[in-house]
């Protein structure tokens, strides 16, 4: 808010709600996406918790009951899908980063 | 003048998080050393005249399915948590101290290195990979502590590196260097202290991470294994009375938020403390 780009917006004549959204917001928002992204891989882990407690038949599920079941390729493969998932994350977030600030793409 | 010697006095006090998390560690490990002083009953003794009690004045947390007093239970339960706190952060904290001081000091290819297992080791949701370790080993609570060992390590290392990388370029290694002190001596004598308080927060707040996922893998049937009281085993047993009795969950679940609690306050008290950034 203090920067000097916002002072500079403002002087243009610019509505508030456009100094807003479209010179702050853009470069707020780039740390909270890091953040974003970085939970994903958190949340897809409490997923394995959340849907027994809930008994949703999702992938947490599947996966700790073919532990129980002594599965091991299906443990496998969704321990592999999983870490695809949050490397695609990853990867989202890393090309977000770009359009949001094109001096990360250089 | 009065008002000076307050605020003198306020400074030097210990904080008050602080304070209240120490209370909480300290109160776990009461319960853990000396659990049979403190539970009034057996956490094993079955009592059939007590099935699914309400919370009374004979059981102030109620007794479960068996008439087990779940008081009793949970604070047998604290022993076998402290363990896990203590056990599932151990060889974390020990090898990744020692990886990324090395990793630190000497650069080249053994920091690509860690910094490949880093990134692999990331890919991986946390829970999800030491589950399955869990799987392939086999559940119970020695397992689970390899399963977290194997990928927890990653985090300290992780910290000492970045701490090492800022600590080598100050003067006083270079000051060492000059002296004709040995590569052994300048990491462990004066880098190691120097860079090793980071690592202690961290090593607390881990703690009661650890807690919570001790527990999470107790609940799954993962971790500690039942008859064993442990607070993820006593909410999963608690899980198919909820609806009749909800103290058999909800005295464990209060358990873990104290306990996690504790741990949470006394690493952020301990980081004020010692003016760790974070």
């Amino acid at each position: 808010m203090n920067a000097e780009f916002v002072d500079f917006a403002r002087a243009k004549g610019l509505p508030p709600s456009s100094v807003l959204v479209r010179h702050i917001l853009r470069n707020a928002v780039i740390s909270t996406v890091t953040i974003v992204g970085l939970h994903i891989g958190e949340l897809l882990g409490g997923a394995v918790i959340t849907e027994t407690v809930f008994a949703v038949p999702g992938v947490g599920r599947l996966m700790v009951d073919s532990i129980f079941a002594r599965d091991y390729p299906v443990i496998q493969a969704l321990t592999l899908c999983l870490a695809l998932l949050v490397s695609l994350t990853f990867l989202a977030t890393d090309l977000l980063h770009m359009a949001l600030d094109p001096r990360i793409a250089r | 003048m009065s008002g000076a010697k307050a605020s003198r006095l306020s400074a030097t006090a210990i904080p008050a998080p602080l304070l209240i998390g120490a209370v909480f560690v300290t109160l776990m490990f009461a319960c853990a050393a000396a659990p049979g002083l403190l539970a009034p009953y057996d956490p094993v003794a079955f009592d059939y005249s007590a099935l699914l009690k309400p919370p009374s004045f004979a059981h102030p947390f109620g007794a479960d399915n068996f008439g087990r007093d779940i008081l009793s239970r949970t604070i047998y339960a604290t022993r076998i948590d402290c363990q896990i706190a203590f056990f599932s952060t151990l060889a974390p904290l020990v090898i990744g101290s020692l990886v990324g001081l090395a990793a630190g000091y000497f650069g080249g290819w053994l920091d690509i290195l860690l910094g490949r297992v880093i990134d692999l080791v990331l890919t991986f949701p946390f829970l999800v990979i030491v589950i399955a370790i869990v799987a392939v080993l086999g559940p119970g609570l020695v397992n689970m502590y390899v399963a977290v060992s194997i990928v927890g390590w990653v985090f300290y290392a992780r910290l000492m590196r970045g701490e090492v990388l800022v600590q080598k370029q100050l003067d006083y290694v270079g000051a060492a260097r000059v002296l004709g002190f040995g590569s052994a001596r300048i990491l462990f004598r004066h880098i190691l202290p120097n860079a090793a308080r980071p690592l202690l927060v961290y090593w607390v707040t881990d703690m009661a991470l650890k807690i919570l996922l001790g527990s999470s893998l107790g609940y799954l049937g993962l971790g500690a294994q039942p008859p064993e009281a442990e607070w993820g085993v006593l909410i999963a047993d608690g899980k198919n009375f909820f609806t009749q009795a909800w103290w058999m969950t909800f005295f464990p679940g209060a358990a873990i938020v104290v306990a996690g609690l504790g741990f949470s306050l006394v690493g952020d008290g301990l980081a004020d403390a010692l003016d760790v950034k974070r």
